[in-house]
């Protein structure tokens, strides 16, 4: 990393920082949903349907482990759609000044991945407290996935729409997808679901969460769709930041 | 000899050439709509400008006009559909408005920008501290973008577009929310840059400002009509380089805008 894009990061870590509707909102979001549930469900033993097999599992540890990956994506998705709507203007001034585009893309990544750690690090402090999944580094590897395909899904739609229709297609893109097509307690989801964007990543969270062993081809694929979008994203970036 | 007579016009022609920072020709825009059912907008349709090193061109137009657009086209933020723009030497953009970080202060601002200018700490340091005394900002540099004035943030808009000392500065409405001081010190700054060799175009509404002006540029109807402005300072009616055809414009004051609007006779998007 250069000193132009450590620079430009840098300034984007303070605007970021100086947000303080948004901090709260990482804070508060993650307490509020994974919390709320937790506290409001039942404690009585549920079945899941993990990789075919039936799992019963505790309602609460599975809310906590449910709500985690909805809670990230909805909010790594707005820090990508804030990311992109706060800065593109004046990204393309900048462009114009002399920063080339590679450097304007890998800072605002760059920002996009803390902006993920930070939501995924609170939401996994809330959720921990509730659930203690079978292998830990897989289900944290499965949140950080999620949020990364969001917070990429953010930053597209931050590029294709004004603010306000996209908060509402990144509130409700996470709760579609994750909420309600991945739901483990559907015993029989439709076979295009597995085209969502959450879908591998949930699996492998759910498996990591319930059984003792993950299927690799999982990972594989939620990291797939995360290059895929990075691609997509990065292109867009690329030519929203074109100029002469 | 025959050689001889004729190598003074090419020089001419060859330093007049150089001389040239910006030369847009026969630039044409349409903004499409992608919903159905809604119009395109035809903005520019073959005008053509330059702008010398040490000239002061001003772009009149009424309200929609497509000034800003064309500004947007000669510093390269947004592609013509049709013509050319050719640029020499560095530029410096003001737009309309202010392409800032909100959420930055104004030093941090002025570093970030230095560092796309490729400009070292010293460098910045210089420029930050000559453009905040000239225009009178000095107290605000702790502050961020968002909560500056109107006035202010200005300031700072047209500071970033000064800070490398451009070969040529493309300012739109550079002097909005401005008090009269600094409207001054603006003037007076864009008197030292012309004597420095810098081309400048700006936007300009306020019609008492023609004199100021080496070159004024009317836009109507997509064209540009050019104005050199001379002694008795009528409006000369003469089609751009591209030969577009042109109509004859006529000044007006708008009482609304408390007077110094100018725009074309006829009625235009």
């Amino acid at each position: 990393m250069n000193g132009r894009v450590r620079t430009l990061a840098a300034m984007g870590a303070r605007e970021f920082a100086r947000t303080p509707v948004l901090l709260a909102l990482l804070v508060v979001l993650p307490v509020y949903v994974i919390g709320v549930f937790v506290l409001l469900v039942d404690d009585t033993a549920v079945p899941l349907t993990i990789d075919g097999s039936v799992v019963n599992a505790e309602m609460s540890a599975f809310a906590a482990a449910f709500m985690t990956p909805v809670t990230v994506a909805i909010l790594a998705g707005i820090v990508g759609l804030f990311l992109m709507q706060s800065s593109q203007a004046a990204d393309d001034r900048l462009r114009l000044a002399g920063y080339r585009a590679g450097e304007l893309v890998t800072a605002r990544f760059g920002l996009l991945v803390v902006g993920t750690l930070l939501v995924t690090a609170a939401s996994l402090a809330v959720a921990l407290t509730a659930v203690t999944p079978e292998l830990l580094g897989w289900f944290v590897l499965a949140t950080v996935l999620t949020g990364l395909t969001y917070g990429i899904l953010g930053v597209v739609v931050g590029v294709v729409l004004d603010r306000l229709p996209g908060v509402y297609v990144m509130l409700f893109a996470p709760m579609v997808d994750v909420l309600m097509f991945q739901n483990p307690l559907a015993t029989d989801p439709p076979t295009w679901t597995s085209a969502l964007p959450g879908h591998y990543a949930t699996e492998l969270l759910f498996a990591a969460t319930f059984t003792t062993s993950v299927d690799g081809t999982d990972a594989v694929a939620a990291g797939g769709y995360v290059l895929l979008l990075l691609v997509l994203g990065t292109g867009l970036l690329y030519r929203t930041t074109a100029v002469e | 000899m025959t050689a001889d007579r004729s190598s003074p016009p090419e020089h001419s022609e060859q330093r007049a050439a150089s001389d040239i920072v910006v030369a847009a020709d026969s630039i044409a825009k349409t903004y499409d709509s992608r919903l159905p059912f809604t119009r395109s907008v035809e903005v520019l349709d073959g005008a053509t400008l330059e702008v010398r090193r040490g000239e002061v061109v001003g772009i009149m137009g009424e309200n929609g006009s497509g000034k800003s657009t064309l500004m947007q086209i000669l510093a390269g933020a947004l592609d013509a559909d049709a013509g050319a723009v050719q640029r020499a030497g560095t530029v410096g953009w003001c737009p309309q408005e202010p392409r800032l970080y909100d959420r930055l202060t104004v030093d941090e601002t002025f570093r970030l920008f230095g560092q796309a200018y490729g400009m070292d700490d010293d460098e910045v340091r210089e420029a930050r501290d000559w453009l905040t005394d000239v225009l009178d900002f000095e107290e605000f540099a702790d502050r961020q973008v968002r909560h500056l004035s109107g006035g202010n943030r200005q300031k700072l808009n047209l500071s970033v577009a000064l800070m490398h000392e451009p070969d040529l500065l493309l300012l739109d409405e550079p002097y909005t929310g401005f008090d009269w001081e600094t409207f001054l010190a603006f003037w007076e700054l864009t008197e030292q840059l012309r004597d420095r060799g810098v081309g400048v175009a700006i936007i300009s509404h306020i019609i008492n400002e023609r004199d100021r002006f080496d070159v004024v540029y009317e836009l109507h109807d997509g064209h540009l009509h050019r104005q050199e402005i001379g002694a008795d300072d009528e409006p000369q009616s003469r089609p751009t380089e591209g030969q577009v055809d042109c109509e004859r414009t006529t000044p007006f004051v708008d009482d609304d805008a408390g007077g110094g609007q100018r725009a074309t006779g006829e009625g235009s998007r």
